[in-house]
């Protein structure tokens, strides 16, 4: 039924999602196990450097199928909000780090931060959304 | 923007989940069209007034 919380795009969107985070962690794993014990070098290393990154831009494309194949637009509207709330925390975050790398000279925020954030980011704004419903006499 | 949706799906003793089920949209959609969250758009509101048998105008009105 399409009442359910859950849109038809919704549950593709979380399945894929799923596939890519399954690859991502056989990817990762095996990356990390051959750049460890088996030290490459040259465009092998730079292979397996890349190679986990390839899941995770797997997902942010998974996010742009999703806004074109939900036909609900307030579902619609709300992953937009988060993606772009989500995608301001990032930008915020990368150009307070390079002031602070250009200014101050200080160490680079550890790897990964920006995807964090924004994926973090992201779930709060669906949090408060969700909260949101239930105040809003959600019957 | 105000609007009857959730008076004429009282009239019919639809539940929030009626209504989505025959507007093909999610209950939140209809619960955030109901409280004034969110104005649906053009194609929607124009689904939503041949399932009531109204125009839209007597669905929807602009608040003052």
């Amino acid at each position: 039924m399409f009442c359910k919380e859950r849109t038809p795009a919704f549950k593709r969107y979380q399945r894929r999602v799923q596939w890519a985070m399954g690859a991502y962690l056989v990817v990762i794993l095996g990356a990390v196990r051959i750049v460890k014990h088996d030290a490459p070098v040259g465009w092998h290393l730079y292979f397996w450097s890349v190679l986990p990154a390839l899941p995770v831009l797997a997902v942010i494309v998974t996010m742009g199928r999703y806004l074109t194949e939900e036909k609900d637009e307030y579902q619609r509207l709300r992953m937009m909000q988060a993606i772009l709330v989500g995608t301001a925390a990032l930008l915020s975050t990368v150009i307070v780090n390079d002031f602070v790398q250009t200014f101050a000279h200080a160490v680079a925020f550890p790897p990964f931060t920006g995807f964090i954030v924004f994926a973090a980011a992201m779930a709060i704004v669906q949090g408060v959304q969700r909260l949101r419903d239930r105040s809003s006499g959600d019957e | 923007m105000n609007n009857r949706l959730r008076v004429l799906r009282a009239e019919r003793g639809w539940s929030q989940a009626d209504l989505a089920e025959k507007l093909e949209v999610s209950r939140q959609s209809v619960n955030a069209i109901e409280t004034g969250k969110y104005d649906p758009s053009l194609p929607l509101a124009f689904r939503i007034a041949k399932l009531f048998g109204n125009r839209i105008e007597e669905i929807f009105e602009e608040s003052v």
